[in-house]
């Protein structure tokens, strides 16, 4: 009987211990790489959304830099930096982004960066073989300001093909995130916020990087 | 004749009042239209990627809107024109 009880533990333990245990991609070496993001033909971007009674805006900069560092036998060790240039993002109206880049908005010439940097994976969720969803917490520079936010992703792995040359050298990873910036929390308030500009900004990446770059 | 012009200057003062107004509500959107914009989802890895379409399309509205502010200030030049002449001829 007490035999059947600690068969019963062990067997407990062990599926406990693979629920828990590290997602992340079967028959890839236990190591950390690094994925560059500093894409030489301009293709990765982060784009916004502002959705207010009056207007929607929708803009977008192409100038992202940035690495992940990661084991991808464990995404939960995923951290890194990706940064955006303030004074390139485009919103389809030059006087808009002129306005975009003044003082009382971004003021793009005293902090021209726009930083996110991954502080912690939360939780990962597997979709497929090589694909995951990625909760993570992180923190979110503006205007002079850092602010710990909450963004979700999916997280796509692609190994060297002839496909994959075609975009770049080496192993792809692409990362396809959005989270929400309350304008507020970080120094942004004009009397058209809630009418013209939404209090909160939703932001996209659709970001691709090689361990090749 | 005098109807008339007090007509046609109601017609420019409220106009330019309208413009004013809907500018100063409505911003870019109604006097520049947003360029548009077109997406495309990247074969090889599935993301989507934009970019800026190279003509604008312009509104109805983008039109109305300045042909009423030219319109009205046309009006109220005709009209200080006429005012100044009848002075003259008074005079």
């Amino acid at each position: 009987m007490s035999n059947n009880i600690i068969k019963f533990l062990i067997i407990l333990f062990v599926v406990s211990l693979k629920l828990n245990y590290a997602q992340g991609i079967e028959n890839e070496k236990n190591e950390k790489r690094i994925f560059n993001f500093d894409d030489p033909n301009k293709r990765n971007q982060v784009s916004f959304e502002s959705k207010a009674p009056l207007e929607d805006i929708f803009g977008f900069t192409n100038e992202i830099s940035g690495k992940l560092e990661v084991n991808l036998t464990d995404l939960k060790t995923l951290r890194g930096e990706f940064t955006a240039k303030a004074s390139t993002l485009k919103t389809g109206i030059e006087l808009r982004d002129q306005h975009l880049r003044e003082e009382g908005w971004l003021d793009a010439g005293k902090y021209p960066e726009i930083k996110l940097k991954i502080k912690e994976i939360t939780k990962v969720e597997k979709l497929a073989d090589r694909k995951f969803r990625v909760f993570a917490k992180a923190d979110f520079s503006l205007k002079g300001a850092t602010k710990t936010i909450d963004v979700q992703s999916e997280v796509n792995y692609l190994p060297e093909s002839q496909t994959t040359k075609s975009r770049f050298p080496g192993n792809l990873l692409t990362v396809r995130a959005e989270f929400k910036v309350k304008l507020s929390d970080f120094g942004i308030k004009q009397q058209i916020i809630g009418q013209k500009v939404a209090e909160e900004v939703l932001v996209k990446t659709n970001l691709v990087g090689s361990d090749k770059l | 004749m005098k109807k008339i012009k007090i007509i046609l200057l109601s017609i420019a003062l409220l106009s330019s009042i309208l413009i004013f107004i809907v500018w100063a509500n409505h911003g870019y959107n109604y006097f520049t239209k947003d360029k548009a914009y077109i997406e495309f989802l990247d074969p090889i890895t599935n993301l989507p990627y934009f970019e800026w379409k190279d003509e604008t399309s312009i509104g109805l509205i983008d039109f109305v809107l300045p042909a009423l502010f030219i319109e009205s200030i046309i009006l109220l030049v005709i009209y200080f024109i006429i005012k100044k002449r009848r002075i003259k001829n008074v005079e």
